[in-house]
């Protein structure tokens, strides 16, 4: 994908106004604490290529996340984990502006029995989600996130990206909802280096139940095209999210690709959050 | 979206747009056509104006010869030399005033480069010493991590600087690219070089973007400048290799023997220190492992001088003056004289040596920083820069030991230390003659310490590398002497040697008397010892002695120069020698000639394919293999081409590397073609397997299948390309070295190829690499055919008697064995015939007096049958007594009844003679696929007499195998044996009788239940 286009489409819709109002499937939700929409953890930097939840919300997290490639046939292991800084804020019933910082991001890489490690500050994503339409238990919400060279992996090249995408949300009760997400993500290096541009396209749709007002599970199955392959990954997901008091919630969460070339194993986390 | 962000977001689109649009520096954007920078831009070395029309850059033709080459077809020699000197026809050659480098063109694959593109030879201008065997970019240890190269640009910018510069990928992994160049300026000591490697993966790599300096073992000797280093280096394995990196300013190499060479690697980029890990085998020398993010690059640029000396100093003052350019370091210049006796020391120097470190004298050596160390000229006088400012503890060397040493504070200016003195020695010349005709001999003489106060206060070794030895009278891989040993030519040498009682022992090959005398050194400056020689009437008639592997410089792990190599095979007595050279073709005929040697000495042109890159899969397995080494012979002898006529030898199963090898030689040739497996047993090194049914993990419990199953049984049957087999192989060994420690090993696997029906003949070759290694023509084959050695030696009939097995191998005992056929005695080989009905095995065991003869053992199918001992044999009493020597040669002279032999055994049978020492003790717990393999693998290790899981070393499943230890005691009847056969042991074999009992025309394989 040419990135010029790419980064004069992201522009152009950032720069739109404001034309609906959220209302319906996201003001029915059983518990404001116990977390809504897709798996929050991805393959990627932070948030990067995660399905994004069609409903505005004002909350922070916390969070850990992690994956693991191991291969030994090809003498090459990785882990990367990383501390999740998050946040979102409701600025209209129908906009809400996020970010996600890697606040640090650990990496042990291993080349045959070479070994090397790496403690940096990560990415920061940030983004909008602009509730389009309600109809009913029905939400279509379009996002675009931007993805800042602000990791310090390496003093030599910088890494910025965008994302577009739009999350649909059907929620016919308040505790049960099918959601979903389609986008479409860029990156490119910045530097001396060769800038690479990559581009991919995720599709998400999940489900997700509450039990009780304390507790939702969800199941997602993610599709990724265009960043490693053609299909990167099919990988379900799974998450269990909690509630505890008016407030906190959390999420623990894990995705397995199943078919594709994404050499991670498995990646999950762990995140916190604090609704406002 | 309030203003704010949407100002933010706009800003950042557009700054992603003007910055993915920029031109990359250099290579770093990987583009087309790219040209990558010049290296080491902060380095500069004043010039005269002069200088620049010195450099050179061209691609050597098909004219082009290296000095030393002794290129059949006459012509100027245009292509710098020296022992690792590697540059062919389709290499490029580039040149300064100062400096000659040769980098391999695209395609020349040598040793460990995929492609080509790797340094292969760097000399000092005029002085022929490339002491290196191959630099190559690496990022890791895997084969995947060195660079393949696939294009290549000569950039010619005389009188200002030439260059080349090579493009390609990690090998097999296209999404790293990478490009280096090489670079030379006028008047610089050697090659600025640049790398740079790029992640266009999406995951992060760990790389360590180095030069990977292949030393190989006897060759230069890594040094490195920081706390507890030097000469000393953590050892490490393929897993435990990251514990070994360490960082350092330079690091230097020096080749102690002739012509010398040293080098000094000096980062000129953006890192101060290098990182890496160092050991004779093997240096990386670079950037510190770095995890690269996925669009992320490493640049390493580095500096590479050569000197013309062989110590470190050489180096690395070269790599201090680089330093003072570069960073501002300031050096001093330490000097002064060693006297020995009162007089400057006035020999070779190579048994002098100064050490200078960083510390006080109250400083463990393990707390001390090496900076440098030096050998004294030949008027005795040093000199060596080290850092400015700092305090340091100044060692003399002699004779492989600290002898004094010597603090100074705080040098901030050149110092003069003085006079160092050496302690006592003397000059030691010794005559070796012909007992009969007086006349000198070419002949090897060895010291031993009398008693243990000598031999521990002469034990010595070069600052601790390459071994020990006691008395220590120079490097052991190098030029004579070596560690304990020396050459004679023509009856006479002279070595000094250090104080002590000494054993002097003459020794001129397994077949010849030898001469001892005691000799106390220190009291006078000069002595001369006497020493005579006899020739046994030992060797059959219509035989010749023939060393089937034997190394020289020209291979990437030997660095004995060839006078001293071909005299080492005149002092041991050898009528044939095949030289096989690791990885590239070689002939010592010339040298032959210089020496006189060749109306009595026949060379001929051979290979030893040496597998480098890890690739083969064998089922099961996930680790890559190579498919160990081969010996060829007779070959094609050209120094014009790569590898000097010998063809790749990398990524290819057996059977293709044996069509390969028989297509690149000439017509007349092929048919002669003669295959050996060597070591089939060895122990792999560096992951690197020696042989290739060891790296096979064969079970010999196990019959070999008819054709390949999906087994490793299967890969070793198997014909990959259509015309040899895997084991299609004329000939394997069965004696390997002088020490002959995998003998149990590797006579295991020949008995089941026997049992097979697979007729590879046994041999036994030395497989030297120096005098210390192994000792060439012990072990040797004895060859029945009716060439002679000299200027008509056919190697036609030489290698059909080899291939048809009429031979035996020894380290001393002769075997001569028939049996009585209807048409008369029939000797071993593998023509299967008939015995007579009443046959006997009719045998005659003999050897020199100082070979002793413990057993002789008849084996019948891998059995052994039959062991004549104690009485049944003749034992001299006295190993040195030369009175009616002749009458003492025969140890057994007498006819065993075949039918007793073949009692039990059913069918058509082999049967093999051997004699020498008791075989030692040992059993098969293991193996290299971890269950039993029906191949010893562990010996009597705790000395109890018995072999069980007590004798493994801990850690192990099985093993090891260890050589017995050599006699002490002079009542010992092996005494003499081990004092000139290093940790060897007698042995001798005959190739088998194949017995058509059933008298069906062939030999019908027993297999492996007939074991």
């Amino acid at each position: 994908m040419n990135p010029s286009r790419l980064l004069s489409a992201l522009a152009v819709l950032l720069l739109l106004p404001a034309t609906a109002r959220a209302e319906g499937g996201c003001e029915q939700w059983l518990s404001p604490a116990l977390a809504e929409g897709p798996i929050t953890f991805g393959f990627l930097s932070a948030d990067v290529a995660t399905g994004r939840r069609a409903c505005p919300r004002t909350e922070v997290g916390f969070g850990v996340q992690g994956g693991a490639i191991i291969e030994t046939e090809n003498f090459y292991g990785s882990v990367t984990g990383a501390a999740l800084l998050s946040g979102s804020y409701a600025v209209r019933p129908d906009l809400e502006v996020f970010a996600t910082l890697e606040a640090t991001r650990f990496q042990f890489v291993q080349n045959a029995t070479l070994t090397g490690t790496t403690l940096h500050l990560g990415q920061l994503t940030v983004g909008g989600t602009w509730v389009a339409l309600t109809r009913g238990a029905f939400v279509l919400a379009p996002s675009a996130r931007l993805q800042l060279p602000t990791s310090f992996a390496s003093p030599r090249t910088r890494t910025l990206g965008a994302e577009v995408g739009a999350a649909l949300l059907y929620r016919p009760t308040n505790r049960f909802e099918v959601h979903g997400y389609v986008g479409l993500d860029g990156d490119m290096g910045l530097g001396a280096g060769p800038a690479l541009p990559r581009a991919g396209f995720l599709m998400n749709v999940g489900t997700e139940y509450a039990l009780c007002s304390g507790f939702a599970a969800v199941l997602d199955a993610n599709l990724h095209f265009g960043h490693r392959a053609v299909l990167d990954y099919v990988a379900p997901a799974l998450g269990l999210r909690f509630r505890a008091g008016e407030h906190f919630g959390a999420e623990l969460g894990a995705s397995l690709p199943l078919v594709g070339a994404e050499r991670a194993l498995a990646i999950g986390g762990l995140k916190v959050t604090y609704r406002m | 979206m309030s203003s704010p962000l949407r100002l933010l977001a706009a800003s950042l689109a557009l700054l992603g747009l003007t910055l993915a649009g920029c031109k990359k520096e250099s290579c770093l954007g990987n583009d087309e056509n790219c040209r990558v920078v010049s290296p080491c831009e902060k380095l500069s070395y004043s010039c005269e104006a002069a200088s620049g029309s010195m450099l050179e850059v061209r691609t050597l033709t098909p004219t082009d010869k290296r000095v030393g080459s002794h290129d059949p077809v006459p012509g100027p020699e245009t292509v710098p030399g020296g022992l690792n000197a590697l540059g062919a026809r389709g290499d490029i050659l580039l040149g300064n005033d100062r400096a000659v480098a040769v980098i391999a063109g695209l395609g020349n694959t040598n040793l460990l480069d995929p492609n080509g593109g790797s340094l292969l030879d760097l000399s000092a201008r005029g002085k022929d010493n490339d002491g290196l065997n191959q630099v190559l970019q690496v990022v890791g240890i895997l084969p995947g991590d060195a660079a393949h190269y696939t294009s290549m640009k000569i950039i010619d910018e005389r009188p200002t600087r030439v260059a080349v510069q090579f493009n390609g990928t990690l090998d097999g992994k296209p999404e790293f690219p990478i490009h280096t160049i090489y670079e030379m300026r006028p008047c610089e000591p050697g090659i600025r070089v640049r790398t740079e490697v790029l992640n266009t993966a999406v995951d992060p790599q760990l790389w360590a973007l180095a030069d990977g300096f292949y030393w190989s073992g006897r060759e230069a000797l890594p040094f490195t400048p920081a706390e507890g280093s030097g000469y000393q280096h953590p050892s490490f394995s393929l897993l435990s290799i990251g514990n070994a990196f360490k960082k350092f300013p330079y690091l230097t190499a020096a080749m102690a023997s002739d012509p010398a060479s040293s080098y000094a690697h000096v980062a000129c980029g953006e890192a101060d220190l290098l990182e890496g890990f160092q050991s004779d085998q093997i240096s990386s020398s670079g950037l510190a492992r770095t995890v690269v993010q996925p669009r992320d690059y490493l640049v390493f640029e580095r500096f590479l001088a050569v000197s013309e000396r062989g110590d470190v100093a050489a180096a690395a003052d070269l790599a201090l003056e680089a330093r003072q350019k570069l960073r501002g370091e300031e050096y001093v210049t330490l000097s002064g004289v060693v006297t020995r006796n009162g007089a400057p020391v006035s020999t070779s120097g190579r048994e002098v040596s100064v050490l200078v470190s960083e510390g006080e004298l109250t400083t463990t050596q393990a707390n001390r920083v090496p900076w440098t160390q030096v050998t004294p000229d030949k008027e005795g006088r040093f000199q060596a820069r080290v850092p400015a400012g700092r305090d340091y503890v100044v060692e003399l060397h002699a004779f492989g030991r600290k002898v004094a040493d010597r603090q100074l504070d705080n040098v901030n200016a050149d110092t003069d230390l003085g006079t160092l003195a050496v302690s006592s020695h003397s000059r030691l010349t010794v005559n070796v003659v012909d007992w009969v005709s007086n006349a000198g001999l070419d002949a090897e003489v060895f010291l031993v310490p009398v008693d243990d106060t000598t031999l521990k206060g002469t034990e010595g070794s070069l600052h601790g590398r390459f071994g020990t030895c006691a008395p220590w009278l120079g490097p052991p891989p190098g030029p004579s002497p070596a560690c304990n040993r020396f050459l004679v030519r023509n009856g006479t040498a002279t070595v000094d040697v250090p104080a002590g009682r000494f054993y002097l022992y003459a020794f001129k090959g397994p077949f010849w008397t030898i001469d001892r005398k005691t000799v106390s050194f220190g009291i006078e400056p000069t002595t001369t010892v006497e020493l005579a020689l006899y020739k046994l009437a030992l060797q059959p008639l219509n035989t010749v002695g023939a060393d089937l592997h034997v190394h020289g410089a020209a291979s990437f792990d030997s660095s004995i120069p060839e006078y001293d190599r071909v005299l080492s095979f005149s002092a041991t007595d050898l009528d044939v020698i095949v030289s096989t050279d690791h990885d590239v073709i070689y002939d010592y005929a010339q040298t032959v000639r210089e020496l006189g040697l060749q109306n009595k000495m026949s060379a001929v042109v051979g290979l030893e394919t040496t597998g480098h890159i890890l690739w083969m899969k064998r089922p099961g397995a996930s680790v890559p293999l190579v498919v160990g080494h081969y010996n060829f012979w007779p070959l094609e002898y050209d120094p014009t081409k790569p590898r000097n006529g010998a063809p790749p030898d990398e990524l290819v199963e057996p059977g293709e590397l044996f069509d390969r090898v028989k297509e690149s030689a000439p017509p007349a040739l092929r048919d002669q073609l003669l295959v050996q497996l060597n070591h089939p047993w060895s122990d792999a090194e560096f992951g690197r397997d020696l042989g290739y049914p060891r790296a096979l993990a064969l079970d010999t419990t196990k019959n070999l299948p008819a054709s390949d199953d999906g087994t490793s049984a299967g890969m070793y049957v198997r014909t990959p390309k259509g015309g040899f087999a895997n084991n299609g192989q004329h000939a394997q060994e069965v004696m390997n070295g002088t020490q002959n420690d995998m003998l149990l090993p590797y006579r295991a696997f020949w008995f089941y190829t026997l049992n097979q029906g697979q007729f590879a003949a046994g041999t036994a070759n030395s497989d030297s690499h120096s005098l210390t290694d192994n000792t060439v023509g012990v072990p040797r084959n004895i060859v029945y055919t009716s060439t002679r050695p000299g200027t008509s030696f056919n190697t036609a009939e030489f290698n059909k008697a080899l291939k048809a097995g009429e031979s035996f191998g020894t380290n001393g005992p002769v075997i001569e064995a028939t049996v009585d056929t209807a048409s008369g005695p029939r000797r071993f080989g593998f023509t299967p015939f008939a015995p007579a009905a009443d046959a006997q095995l009719r045998l005659r065991v003999s050897a020199a007096p100082w070979v002793p003869v413990e057993e002789v053992r008849i084996v019948v199918n891998g059995n052994v049958v039959k062991t004549l001992s104690g009485t049944d044999l003749f034992h001299p009493e006295d190993p040195l007594d030369l009175l009616s020597v002749e009458s003492k040669l025969m140890r057994y002279n007498g006819n065993l009844a075949l039918s007793e032999l073949l009692s039990g055994v059913s069918g058509d049978a082999w049967v093999v003679v051997e004699a020498g020492a008791r075989l030692p003790l040992a059993a098969d717990f293991g193996g290299p696929d971890g269950k039993p393999d029906g191949i010893p693998d562990t010996g009597d290790n705790n000395g109890d007499g018995k072999v069980d899981r007590a004798d493994i070393a801990e850690g192990s499943s099985y093993g090891p195998l260890r050589t017995p230890a050599p006699p002490t005691s002079e009542a010992s009847s092996q005494f003499h044996f081990s004092q000139v056969v290093t940790g060897g042991y007698p042995m001798s074999f005959t190739n088998p009788f194949l017995l058509d009992r059933n008298g069906n025309g062939r030999f019908d394989a027993p297999g492996v239940a007939a074991q």
